[in-house]
């Protein structure tokens, strides 16, 4: 499985607005997003990452890991998470 | 929420103050200096980086609302959920695009204990950009060529009548000269996608600018009216200083137009004029107050104050004189604030004055 | 599917806050969700029906039905509608809207027919367009209805007809006319400015066997302006005096077609369509005013018929869809792909139409694009729509499809969905079927040489 690593030292606020000190830039993330971006920063793996989307929301595995993979290739496409094929 | 009893409540749209600015920062200075400390002012607001939010003490709280394309429904809805927490008692429309929709709105507002100062569907619909050639011929006023065109394939015909250097305007904002019919098709584009169609293709004329800035009453009185020579003019056309005048046509035009159209709320009438010529020529009929409209309250014609009083069916004395001579200049002034501000805004919505 | 006390699950996402664009909070209130349709779940419909799923409101269509007598009727002594038949044929929505005391309005022989078989009497029919074939108009004849004469060959084949029925017909003309609506229907009926009108009504003046009953105009669709209306009104009104004075002949109604303005937002039009196009008490206004100035006493006033269509029946229509497939686009754009597409929602190349999520849509939105499910280009019901985040099967409400949509569809790439009606007492019905693949399959026929055995091994 790929490892993520975030790009910046960010800190999503309890509403979940996100600002980049280092850019200027802001966000906003809703839970789920929030609930995968503190696990990243905790440094758990993506394997690991799905089992706290399953546990703390009930979604079916299938499911967390499509929306997981869609929600890490917007984090990179915003330059905030790079992944390393970990073969 | 700190809610005293017994003051004025006003929601106020329009806070960007930008280079290309709404009338709600001018307004709410107007109503402030009416109003003193009985009056509390809801900012409404649509986008964020609204310069009037970052105002110090404008307004005791800011709300965002939906953008008018969004729909009735939102925008009523949203007006009703600030209604419930405020308690506001006049929503002050300032801005083109949200004057369909308040108006549609405003019996359901009234309802719930709002109350507003708009003209008619009808009204509007009359001095609309493209009705201003019919509306003109009949009144007998000067104004001038202006093309209406339907389609992008109207353009080169439209043109050609009216010629070069032509203004391309688009049905609620915007505006741009173009000198070829190159220019022509990359504005008419611009402004479609932004705007839609139709646009209008107009004549564009030398000379100066007069302003109007009025309040009709809804029969056809003038409640009040100050006219304005624009003295510095940015590149987009906004008159970045000015100096108020008395000039007994420019009154009479006022009385003949609000009179004709029975206008009720605030107008701005836009007028260039050659050197050395009598006769002025009607550019636009705005559906609400200038940008300048403190200027007017300023030289002693308070007609944002008197709108409100009228919405609230109080009775006024109408305007008859003003301080000719009162000058504005307009200021580049940067705020300092936080993000914090934004965040609030956009997480929820709203943020305290 | 969220689990007992567990947070509730929505799809993870990440915005990007650019200034001048809406922020979610502007959003979240646009999109209150549409849970049910007069009080039936859409949830439930979907499990009974399947998706996507055509509903029609019983309750709408009356309610817009009798809103329009009300407002006509209380300014005007004698108004009759007839229902625009193309504008939603479906045998359920004909039949409510006759038993709310509307006549039919037909283009074809079909239609004609249609009605007919829903037990419309001839004499309760009008008889539009430019194609009637020889048969419809015998048909058309024999039963007494209102045949509104398009061309001058028609003109001459319903002289010929009628003589060799030895019967009368009761005819109208459609008049096209300058109104101030551009581009000017010309292509339909007879020309008022240059006398082609005037011309068709002195030979059915002439001809025995034609009775001139009323005079026709439809000027356009989704028309947003009273103003042609009044217009047409008041040069109908002028044509029908000018028979008065030339043959002392009084026609009975003035039909003044369709094309008032729906609450469907055109795709270039800025602001929604509820607060810029006018009301029905505006149309109605003009109009009636225009035919009262014309009258020189109440006794005089010719009956008026309109045939509206979208704006009666459009809002009684809904199309329930649900999600596919969620997909990023090559620029980092959101896309939905849904089960409905053009083929069933043929009004989204002209309509920005309301969709609303049935559920309540949480938090944020972001935009994305609007694909169906055809393999086709041509297929995206929205360029850009703010939704909120959208799992699988979720679904979606497209508003404002009553009318055109469940005539124009296409039987393309996939069949046609089930269509129900809420009925005013809380039960729904089936009115038309899902196609099969049977359905499709019994017109065709394959020829003997290319039968299984040739064709295939
Ligand atoms: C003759 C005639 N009548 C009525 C209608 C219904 O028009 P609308 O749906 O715009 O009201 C049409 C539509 O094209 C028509 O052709």
């Amino acid at each position: 499985m790929d490892k993520i690593t975030l790009s910046h030292d960010v800190a999503v606020s309890e509403s979940g607005f996100m600002f980049l000190p280092t850019t200027g830039e802001s966000f906003t993330v809703n839970a789920t997003g929030r609930c995968i971006i503190g696990a990243i920063q905790s440094g758990r793996s993506e394997s690991e990452t799905l089992k706290i989307l399953v546990a703390e929301f009930g979604v079916d595995e299938r499911t967390a890991e499509r929306d997981l993979r869609e929600f890490v290739s917007q984090l990179q496409r915003y330059h905030l998470a790079q992944t390393q094929d970990n073969k | 929420m700190p809610q005293a009893e017994g003051k004025l409540k006003v929601a106020v749209t329009g806070l960007n103050a930008t280079d290309n600015p709404g009338p709600g920062v001018p307004v709410i200075r107007s109503l402030r200096d009416a109003f003193g400390d009985q009056l509390e002012i809801i900012g409404l607001v649509y986008d964020t980086l609204e310069p009037g939010i970052y105002i110090p003490g404008l307004a005791n709280r800011f709300y965002q609302i939906p953008y008018p394309s969004t729909g009735l429904d939102a925008i009523l809805a949203r007006l009703l959920e600030i209604q419930a927490r405020e308690k506001y008692d006049v929503l002050f429309s300032t801005l083109d695009t949200e004057l369909y929709s308040f108006r549609k709105l405003a019996g359901e507002l009234h309802g719930h204990g709002i109350a507003t100062y708009l003209p008619e569907t009808e009204q509007l619909k009359l001095r609309g950009k493209d009705q201003l050639s019919s509306f003109c011929s009949q009144l007998q006023i000067s104004t001038p060529k202006t093309i209406v065109i339907n389609s992008p394939s109207e353009l080169n015909s439209a043109v050609n009548e009216v010629g070069f250097p032509c203004v391309v305007k688009g049905i609620f904002y915007d505006a741009g000269i173009v000198s070829t019919i190159d220019e022509a098709h990359a504005v008419m584009n611009k402004m479609r996608y932004k705007w839609g169609l139709p646009l209008i293709i107009q004549q564009c004329l030398k000379g100066d600018e007069y302003n109007v800035c009025a309040l009709g009453d809804g029969v056809g009185n003038v409640v009040g009216a100050v006219a304005m020579r624009k003295l510095y003019i940015t590149d987009k056309g906004k008159g970045w200083s000015g100096v108020t005048i008395f000039d007994k046509t420019l009154l009479e035009l006022t009385h003949k137009i609000i009179g004709a159209l029975r206008w009720k709320g605030g107008l701005e009438l836009e007028y260039i004029r050659a050197p050395g010529q009598s006769e002025y020529n009607l550019l636009e009929i705005n559906p609400r107050f200038p940008a300048w409209v403190y200027l007017a309250s300023a030289a002693g014609q308070n007609l944002p104050a008197a709108m409100v009083q009228l919405a609230r069916g109080k009775k006024i004395e109408y305007f008859s004189d003003y301080k000719v001579g009162t000058l504005f200049v307009r200021a580049a002034w940067d705020y300092i604030s936080d993000m914090s501000r934004i965040e609030s805004l956009s997480m929820t919505g709203e943020v305290n004055g | 599917m969220s689990l007992g006390s567990r947070k509730r699950y929505e799809r993870p996402t990440i915005l990007k806050q650019y200034s001048g664009y809406m922020n979610k909070v502007g959003n979240r209130s646009g999109l209150a969700p549409t849970p049910d349709i007069d009080g039936v779940s859409i949830e439930k419909m979907v499990e009974q029906f399947g998706s996507p799923l055509f509903v029609m409101s019983e309750q709408a269509i009356r309610m817009a039905q009798r809103r329009a007598y009300r407002v006509f009727k209380t300014r005007y002594p004698r108004v009759q509608f007839a229902w625009s038949y193309k504008t939603n044929y479906l045998d359920a929505v004909c039949a409510t809207f006759h038993s709310e005391d509307s006549w039919a309005e037909v283009v074809s022989g079909f239609e004609y027919n249609k009605a007919r078989g829903l037990g419309v009497p001839g004499n309760r029919i009008i008889f539009n367009g430019p194609d009637k074939s020889e048969e419809d108009l015998k048909r058309a004849v024999n039963e007494d209805a209102y045949l509104h004469v398009d061309h001058f060959d028609e003109l001459y084949r319903l002289i010929s007809i009628t003589e060799s029925l030895g019967k009368t017909a009761k005819v109208a003309i459609r008049v096209n006319m300058d109104c101030g609506v551009y581009p000017l229907w010309d292509r339909f009926g007879f020309n008022l400015e240059n006398g082609e009108a005037w011309q068709a009504l002195k030979r059915i003046m002439a001809t025995p066997s034609l009775k001139l009953v009323g005079l026709h105009t439809h000027i356009g669709t989704y028309i947003m302006s009273p103003d042609p209306y009044r217009v047409a009104a008041t040069k109908l009104s002028e044509l029908a005096r000018s028979l008065q004075t030339e043959y002392g002949h009084k026609i009975e109604y003035i039909d003044l077609g369709g094309g008032f303005a729906s609450k469907n937002t055109l795709h270039g039009q800025y602001l929604p369509a509820e607060g810029v196009v006018p009301t029905i008490e505006e149309y109605a206004e003009a109009i009636t005013d225009a035919l009262m100035q014309h009258a020189t006493s109440p006794s005089e006033l010719p009956m008026l018929i309109l045939e509206t269509g979208r704006a009666l029946v459009e809002e009684a229509g809904f199309l329930i869809t649900s999600v596919i497939a969620n997909k990023r686009l090559a620029d980092g754009r959101k896309s939905l792909i849904i089960d409905a597409g053009v083929n069933l929602l043929f009004t989204s190349f002209w309509y920005r139409h309301k969709i609303t999520p049935v559920r309540d849509p949480g938090m944020v939105s972001e935009d994305a694009a609007l694909y169906g499910p055809l393999c086709m280009n041509i297929d995206m019901v929205r360029e850009s729509i703010s939704l909120p985040p959208l799992n699988l099967g979720d679904l979606l409400c497209i508003h404002h499809v009553g009318a055109y949509d469940m005539t124009q569809w296409m039987q393309f790439i996939t069949l046609r969905p089930n269509v129900v009606m809420v009925m005013q007492d809380g039960t729904v019905e089936l009115i038309r079927k899902a196609e099969t693949l049977e359905y499709i399959r019994e017109r065709e026929q394959l020829p003997r040489q290319l039968s299984k055995n040739n064709v295939v091994g």
